[in-house]
């Protein structure tokens, strides 16, 4: 016999290990599984602070932000497995039966219900079409950060820091601490991606150059980098090849955005959303597969792991009431409302709404352009079910808005999540 | 004169002026109180929160997050990371323990931010 607990949680970064606190606190039999030895995810390497501001008021750093995560923990009833790889995950008639491996051999545990808590992946150089040779020095941020941080080994002395991702502007900063020579940020896009305060306390603070529309279209060296060529992209974001520039350096590091790590469930038949690159989820991070649910970065890219928290609590609750709660569990009739980005909105989550709301309904979502001021307006067809007025919206800053249950539709066609310019004489 | 920059305080990252037109420095434009304390104190002498990571005398754990606090002058970094890079860690510490007390006179501390298990 497999041993069955109400909850799985698989990961033990700061999603996960949310989640299997609220499912504790539910009453539900935990277990969470994680690879590493240590608890804490992606955290445990990111010694800047800045985290928790809104979770706990403060501005952590984040091994500080896990320990307290890790201490909620320890101070409950969880099953904590480390050093344990998950192998095969199956769908079974009541649950899911996990197939884990780890120091006490091969064995099969099963589980009402499951939070897949794997965060993400760094997109590597192969991803964003650089080709040619694969010299040594070229690595990604996450990459650089462990090595500095958790290994105290340099990458390089002259660096180059292709994307302007929060990790890539943290590590700027870290390398040019470390002693390290950072010749500059390249970045595609006409904006900076990271949050516009890493862009001051990261490359403003130490004069470190941000070139936008720029990329870096080739990588010098055999064995080990030796430049590259950077130049100026064009409106389709192609490098223009007459104007590229040789920039010497012994060491590239990417930040190039990251990628929802959904290799576990996907499989199992969840519907995907292709914007997010995690599963379509509905308000209870409950995604298409019943008792299956999604959090953290495996659900959507959060630029703040406070929100990560967040998304693990609701998983791990509704986890635990679908394990306890037979009534809860999802019924063949319950009724969805589709949640489509429309004008102006890359992307929203949750994706589909379970209908009648139970309670006030959190919408993240991010935004195509910059602007001073615009207007979010939620809508089923002509009718306008909420809108908000916005300051300062920017596409790399995550946008959360609270829809109140009181005159949500229950039926009907789907929404449409939209963003409409203000314009400026009706500002003040 | 005036001068825009941007609040670090949170991840919100207000746009503060800084101006000193009326003889006397006003700070505009934050979202919440804490923004005029920043505002005020970049304008005087810009201070910030250093963290980085001290040896220890383990191979399989080589390195342990840190803390300088208070708050450092920007200015003084390089200076600070200096003096941290000289610390060796031989003992089993937990995250808010102080590290080093007064490092190199200076009156900030040394405060340990991740778990070290010595054994």
């Amino acid at each position: 016999m497999s041993r069955r607990w109400d909850v799985i949680v698989i990961g033990g970064g700061p999603a996960g290990l949310a989640a299997a606190v609220a499912a504790a606190d539910r009453g539900a039999d935990v277990c969470l599984i994680e690879r590493e030895s240590r608890l804490g995810g992606i955290l445990k390497q990111c010694i800047h602070d800045g985290f928790g501001t809104l979770r706990f008021g403060e501005r952590l750093t984040g091994p500080e932000y896990a320990w307290r995560c890790e201490t909620l923990v320890r101070e409950r009833p969880i099953t904590v497995m480390t050093d344990t790889f998950l192998n095969r995950l199956e769908r079974r008639e009541e649950g899911f039966r996990l197939r884990i491996v780890n120091r006490n051999g091969v064995r099969d545990i099963e589980a009402a219900s499951l939070v897949a808590a794997t965060g993400c992946r760094e997109r590597t150089d192969r991803q964003v079409f650089i080709h040619g040779e694969r010299p040594a020095g070229v690595l990604t941020a996450g990459q650089a950060q462990d090595l500095i941080n958790m290994k105290g080994l340099l990458p390089g002395r002259k660096c180059v820091i292709l994307g302007s991702g929060d990790i890539g502007l943290i590590m700027a900063r870290r390398l040019t601490l470390e002693g390290a020579e950072v010749v500059g940020v390249y970045e595609i896009n006409s904006e900076p991606s990271g949050l516009t305060r890493n862009i001051a306390q990261c490359l403003e603070d130490f004069d470190i150059p941000l070139h936008l529309n720029t990329t870096v279209s080739k990588i010098h060296g055999k064995k080990r980098i030796e430049g590259v060529t950077v130049g100026k992209v064009d409106k389709s974001g192609k490098p223009h090849n007459e104007n590229g520039e040789f920039v010497p350096c012994d060491c590239l590091i990417l930040s190039v955005g990251l990628i929802p790590e959904n290799d576990l469930i996907a499989p199992l038949g969840a519907d995907m959303d292709s914007d997010t690159g995690g599963p379509a989820a509905d308000q209870n991070l409950e995604t298409t597969i019943p008792g299956l649910f999604s959090c953290g970065n495996a659900l959507q890219v959060y630029d703040l792991v406070d929100y990560v928290t967040e998304s693990g609590a609701v998983a791990g609750e509704k986890a635990a009431e679908s394990a306890l709660n037979p009534v809860f569990r999802r019924a063949a009739d319950d009724s969805f409302l589709n949640l489509e980005p429309g004008d102006g909105v890359a992307y929203a989550v949750p994706q589909r709404i379970r209908v009648p709301l139970k309670g006030d309904l959190s919408l993240f979502f991010r935004c195509r352009k910059s602007a001073e001021a615009a207007e979010v307006i939620l809508e089923q067809g002509e009718h306008r079910v909420f809108g908000r007025k916005l300051m300062w919206p920017k596409p790399s800053e995550m946008i959360r808005v609270e829809i109140p249950s009181a005159g949500f539709p229950v039926e009907g066609e789907s929404l449409t999540l939209r963003m409409a310019p203000i314009p400026e004489r009706v500002r003040n | 004169m005036s001068k825009t920059i941007t609040c670090i305080v949170c991840p919100r990252g207000c746009r503060l002026v800084l101006s000193d037109d009326s003889g006397e420095l006003r700070v505009t434009g934050q979202q919440c109180p804490r923004g005029e304390g920043y505002g005020r104190q970049e304008a005087l002498n810009p201070l910030r929160v250093l963290t980085t990571t001290v040896k220890t005398d383990l191979t399989d754990i080589p390195r342990v997050p840190v803390r300088l606090a208070p708050e450092v002058p920007l200015n003084a970094m390089d200076e600070f990371m200096r003096l941290a890079a000289g610390i060796l860690l031989t003992s089993s510490c937990l995250p808010g323990d102080v590290i080093a007390a007064d490092l190199g006179g200076t009156g900030i501390d040394v405060i340990a931010t991740g778990a070290f298990n010595h054994g």
